[in-house]
């Protein structure tokens, strides 16, 4: 393989692992089971008043 | 709901039974740094936009003309003024959301601070002196860049060891927006320098890119500088003090996640689209447009995040100070980043891009959101570090808020009337195919317009004056804030 098809076949690996992470990350994050969790983490700056 | 907040509350306190010794000086200091920074910033903005209306104010001077003084301008307000806002929003934020002192204690904190001042002197004294590597946003020369790095590893150091030693078992999200400014501004920083100094002890330097690599390195660097420092970093200022002003959480936590990363994931890319039509390939400048609409998406992602953590409390917009322009800066966040990749694509490009239009886009998202978060954030912190009941005054801050407001108005509409003008007259053919206008005569149309343009300047110096007025009196003359007694606490 030349250095040439090396470069796009990273390219595109590339891509590819880009778009499913973010595919992953938002189904992670609005996962129904994790919405309590969530919630949770929201209300660390509130918890305290110093 | 106020029973639940209280037993939440009362849980929190049975679970952190000490109270964990904050580095608040640091802080402080970092509050006064931003106030005066800021106001000289703002100053020298004034003071080169009237030598744009009248080139007498000049004075003939080699130190005191615009190319000078303009990235005197720049670097006061971006990097002295928002590089000490953030200083004292990092330090706070990562100390209270992690429940623990800083690492290093306030040796470290201290190092940065002082390291980082000394770094805005050496820069300014080197523009007025005529020192500079030529670069936007980059102008210091290499000595100088060397010196940041030291004090930006150490920076880096004491904020992410803060986190690894934290009590609060999650990261909340502001901290990631921080760490994602700090880590990218230390890449940008080293990335956009790689210089080879002329002789060991001259100033002078060049770097070692050369051509339309040199140019696209440092656009890169230029783009992601807006979408770390001024975005990524005050995005985390957001994220903590509009929830605490509000003292409701944020609207959608979950979305500030996507929010984050799609961000963090598409502005490294944006960069090309300022290099529209110049010598660098066409598939960069197509593939920096692209991002920079996509960007589009965690843009508004975050400013509705930021504006719904208010439903429900809106009328607190008419009492609370800091809170009216935290929330006012995420509604000129969102309208500068829809102009931004509006101004991106191509054929909108051609017409803006090196007129004043690009000019007011900067102001209204430098203005506009990171002065006026900024100025939020103060308003909320010096009452709170001084111990003090309140503001001085909550009359000051109305009046500053609409100064400053009604002075960004002015500014952007000149901008764009001026800007559109300027493009259109470079591009106006007449029936032989001639240029209709000469170059002085774009000159002499814009001169109004800059005279307007210094006005609405000024205005925005005049409000940040009342601020400093304001915010002295609350410390020097302000009500102590009373004692919470321990009977309350228990209760």
């Amino acid at each position: 393989m030349s250095n040439q098809e090396i470069m796009t076949l990273l390219g595109t690996a590339q891509t590819v692992w880009l778009v499913v992470f973010f595919a992953g990350l938002v189904a992670w994050a609005f996962w129904p089971s994790r919405r309590a969790e969530m919630d949770d983490h929201s209300r660390i700056p509130l918890r305290d008043d110093r | 709901m106020a029973a639940t907040a209280a037993t939440m509350d009362g849980a929190f306190r049975a679970q952190a039974h000490a109270t964990p010794a904050y580095n608040d000086d640091v802080v402080k200091a970092a509050c006064i740094a931003t106030a005066f920074w800021g106001c000289v910033g703002f100053l020298v903005g004034v003071v080169i936009a009237s030598q744009l209306a009248w080139p007498v104010m000049n004075l003939g001077l080699e130190w005191t003309s615009f190319g000078r003084l303009r990235p005197l301008h720049t670097s006061a307000v971006i990097f002295a003024f928002g590089g000490n806002a953030m200083l004292a929003a990092s330090f706070y934020i990562v100390q209270r959301t992690c429940r623990t002192g800083l690492f290093m204690g306030s040796a470290g904190a201290w190092f940065v601070f002082w390291g980082y001042q000394l770094f805005i002197v050496m820069a300014a004294l080197g523009y007025v002196l005529g020192i500079t590597s030529g670069k936007e946003y980059a102008e210091p020369e290499w000595f100088v860049d060397l010196w940041l790095t030291i004090v930006w590893v150490v920076y880096l150091v004491v904020y992410a060891g803060t986190l690894m030693k934290r009590e609060e078992p999650h990261i909340y999200v502001a901290n990631w927006f921080i760490l994602a400014f700090i880590i990218t501004v230390a890449m940008l920083h080293i990335g956009n320098n790689i210089q080879v100094p002329v002789s060991l002890f001259g100033w002078k330097s060049y770097t070692v890119p050369a051509g339309v690599q040199d140019a696209m390195i440092q656009w890169w660097y230029g783009h992601n500088a807006v979408g770390f420092f001024l975005t990524a970093g005050f995005l985390g200022m957001m994220y903590y003090f509009i929830p605490k002003a509000a003292g409701r959480p944020v609207y959608s936590y979950r979305l500030s996640i996507v929010h984050f990363w799609a961000l963090v994931f598409l502005y490294i890319w944006a960069g090309p689209h300022h290099l529209h039509y110049t010598a660098l390939p066409d598939w960069a400048q197509t593939l920096g447009m692209t991002f920079s609409i996509m960007l589009w998406m965690p843009s508004w992602g975050g400013m509705i995040n930021g504006l719904m953590t208010l439903a429900g409390a809106w009328d607190k917009l008419r009492t609370d100070a800091s809170l009216r322009f935290s929330v006012t800066a995420v509604a000129f966040y969102g309208m500068s980043t829809f102009e931004g990749p509006m101004m991106s694509i191509k054929a909108v490009n051609a017409l803006s891009h090196y007129t004043d239009w690009t000019i007011g886009h900067v102001h209204s998202g430098a203005m506009g959101w990171v002065g006026f978060v900024s100025f939020g954030m103060l308003y909320y912190l010096v009452p709170k570090l001084w111990g003090r009941a309140g503001l001085y005054s909550a009359k000051l801050v109305a009046w500053h808020f609409w100064i400053s407001t009604l002075g960004i108005v002015l500014y952007i509409t000149a901008m764009w009337v001026s800007g559109i003008m300027q493009g259109l007259m470079w591009r106006a053919y007449d029936e032989y195919g001639f240029l209709q206008y000469a170059f002085v005569e774009t000159v002499a149309a814009m001169h109004p317009f800059y005279v307007i343009r210094t006005l609405g300047g000024l205005l925005y110096l005049v409000g940040a004056l009342i601020m400093v007025v304001n915010l002295v009196k609350t410390v020097t003359s302000g009500e102590p804030e009373r004692a919470v007694a321990p009977a309350a606490a228990a209760a």
